[in-house]
């Protein structure tokens, strides 16, 4: 890939981002980088007024009470926010999204977006991607370029003919090789976290700030007249057997427990979660997650 | 016709089989497939392990059917057909069945009338009568080719007539059956007790059975009897036999005596008369022999009659077709189920 396409990247993000929608989710990204950072000995600002959304355990008490007005305390913002793109690369992700699109390709605009707010505020990004054979690290740096290569890199894993899914390699890798706190954002499908992934995730929780972004997939039943086959399991289903509508209440009755069980996993973990369906719900989804965020600032 | 055609058939169905077996294409090799990931659970949901075994039974309805629609096929290639030995002279006999009902004969009648009944489903267009006789003659049946009737009356014949004389004196014998055979053979004995096998009035009153006279037809006389004369007949066996010669009937002769003081020169006035006049004559010591006997009159009358055997055959293909044809609708019903 040549400079052109290289920036076409995070330009393309650009172009589909409006300006008010950056400004947000940049200040969300903001907000939840505010709340990895306080109270961690961080090189103390100033004082400020309190306003809405600011951490009610930044307030500085004695402070208040000597002006009678709810006085914070305020850090430098790290010039070195750090924060941890931890992807699923198994094959699983190349599969087929609810909208017939990749689910590479949304894995990949997510990463974008995260890549582009993150470029915007300056912050670095590290890179760990894998799956049950191949690790991927990318150590943290900020700038276009290494966002873009590290983007490619992503891109790249992605295929049908990759090893399986295997979640937990990913997730101790990130837990041994990134001792700073930092917000991880994993990139998996809408079937993980699976229980068998739960103590790494809880392991990963007390050390970082985590989010996910579950790639939905596409129901094996949503088209009659289509072939399909799952990547880690041959089915190969006879054309008799398809498109039953029996068989597609109980197929979406299935993943539906099966996301409602993730989430539940999640939620007992404190992780916040997003799954991304298309592009354009993936956008909103993603600044909805930030803003859910207990110390968002306005 | 061609039996080895159904195997060669199978044969052919069974290796083209074989062979799209390994020509099929490679499951993973195949094209436009969507590949969806976490799909895993789909064979384990209820409704698609039964309708799993829906469709395995779909498909082995689909090979049976199938071998079903290749036996069928192989049939037909062979050619099913019926094969008839068939010859016109030989529809156009009469033929007389002219038996000695006397005690001693009963044996051998009975042979004679199962044997006729055996061959009459190969008759068509031969007419056949029954007469019995001893003191006097009794006809069952005229000149007829009305086969139901002549098959009741034959069987009932051969069960009647199948009496073993000797059961009479130990007195083992079925008082049903005896009463049949008495009413059966009524009208055979009315010159009274002292007289029996007449053999000459019982052939020319056989001979007399013959009509249509102006017309071509070959007439001719299964005479069986042990020609163990008693009594003063109208006609002597000679006279008997001119008179048949002279109304052109051949005659066949079945001697069936046992061996007695007179039994030699009876067998041979038999003969001589029956050869005088161009006749054949048997010997069936043995009631087992008579079959073999009907079935010599038979050819030779075939040979008489110059009656060259034309083989006849008619295709049978319907029985087969029948079966091709609701195989293959249940096989288009069953493939059409299992694509839809």
């Amino acid at each position: 890939m040549g400079p052109a396409s290289s920036t076409s990247r995070l330009a393309k993000v650009r172009a589909r981002l409006d300006l008010p929608t950056v400004r947000r989710a940049s200040g969300l990204l903001e907000g939840r980088h505010r709340s990895i950072y306080s109270g961690h000995g961080q090189d103390f600002d100033e004082m400020a007024l309190y306003q809405f959304g600011d951490d009610v355990s930044d307030i500085d008490w004695k402070a208040t009470a000597s002006t009678g007005q709810p006085v914070i305390r305020r850090f430098v913002r790290d010039s070195n926010l750090a924060m941890v793109l931890a992807i699923d690369t198994g094959r699983n992700m190349a599969a087929t999204a609810p909208d017939g699109s990749r689910k590479a390709d949304l894995a990949v605009f997510a990463a974008e977006v995260i890549c582009y707010l993150a470029r915007n505020r300056g912050d670095t990004v590290a890179l760990v991607a894998g799956d049950d054979e191949r690790t991927v690290q990318i150590p943290a740096r900020g700038g276009g370029s290494h966002m873009e290569m590290l983007l490619r890199r992503i891109d790249a894993m992605f295929d049908l003919e990759s090893p399986p899914s295997n979640l937990n390699r990913v997730l101790d890798r990130v837990l041994t090789w990134f001792t700073r706190k930092s917000l991880v954002v994993i990139i998996t499908d809408e079937a993980r976290p699976e229980p068998e992934h739960e103590l790494a995730l809880k392991r990963l929780r007390t050390r970082h700030e985590v989010m996910v972004v579950q790639i939905a997939d596409r129901l094996p039943t949503d088209d009659p007249n289509e072939v399909i086959d799952d990547v880690d399991t041959p089915l190969d289903i006879p054309e008799f057997l398809r498109s039953r509508k029996d068989l597609v209440s109980e197929a979406e009755e299935y993943a539906t427990r099966r996301r409602l069980d993730a989430a539940a996993l999640l939620r007992r973990r404190g992780v916040e979660s997003v799954t991304a369906t298309s592009e354009d719900q993936l956008i909103d989804a993603l600044i909805d997650i930030l803003r859910r965020q207990k110390r968002v600032r306005g | 016709m061609h039996g080895w055609a159904l195997w060669v058939v199978i044969g052919v169905v069974v290796a083209m089989g074989i062979l799209g077996w390994f020509a099929r294409k490679p499951k993973s090799e195949r094209r436009n497939v969507t590949w969806v990931a976490n799909a895993g659970y789909l064979p384990t949901l209820p409704s698609f392990r039964s309708r799993l075994s829906r469709y395995k039974l779909l498909l082995s309805v689909v090979a049976v059917v199938l071998l079903g629609t290749t036996v069928a096929a192989g049939f037909l290639v062979s050619r099913p057909v019926d094969r008839q030995v068939r010859s016109e002279e030989l529809a156009t006999r009469d033929i007389v069945l002219c038996l000695d009902v006397s005690g001693s004969m009963l044996e051998f009648d009975t042979e004679v009338v199962e044997r006729f009944l055996e061959l009459l489903p190969s008759f068509q267009g031969e007419r056949i009568a029954l007469s019995i006789w001893n003191s006097t003659s009794r006809t069952v049946f005229p000149l007829t080719d009305d086969y139901q009737l002549v098959e009741e009356e034959l069987r009932y014949a051969a069960e009647v007539l199948d009496f073993d004389v000797d059961s009479l004196s130990d007195w083992s014998f079925d008082p049903g059956h005896y009463d049949r055979l008495i009413d059966y053979l009524t009208g055979t004995t009315g010159m009274g007790d002292n007289e029996s096998s007449l053999v000459g009035d019982g052939l020319a009153t056989c001979g007399l059975m013959f009509d249509e006279q102006e017309t071509e037809r070959s007439r001719s006389i299964i005479l069986a009897t042990d020609n163990q004369l008693l009594g003063n007949p109208v006609y002597t066996l000679a006279e008997a036999g001119d008179l048949i010669a002279e109304r052109q009937i051949s005659l066949f002769g079945i001697y069936a005596g046992e061996s007695t003081a007179s039994s030699a020169a009876e067998e041979k006035e038999y003969r001589d008369v029956v050869q005088a006049h161009d006749g054949l004559f048997f010997e069936a010591s043995d009631p087992n022999l008579v079959s073999q006997v009907v079935d010599q009159i038979a050819a030779q009358q075939a040979v008489d009659l110059d009656a060259d055997s034309d083989v006849v055959i008619t295709d049978r293909p319907e029985r087969y077709f029948a079966w091709l044809v609701v195989a293959l609708a249940v096989y288009v019903l069953a493939v059409w189920r299992l694509r839809t």
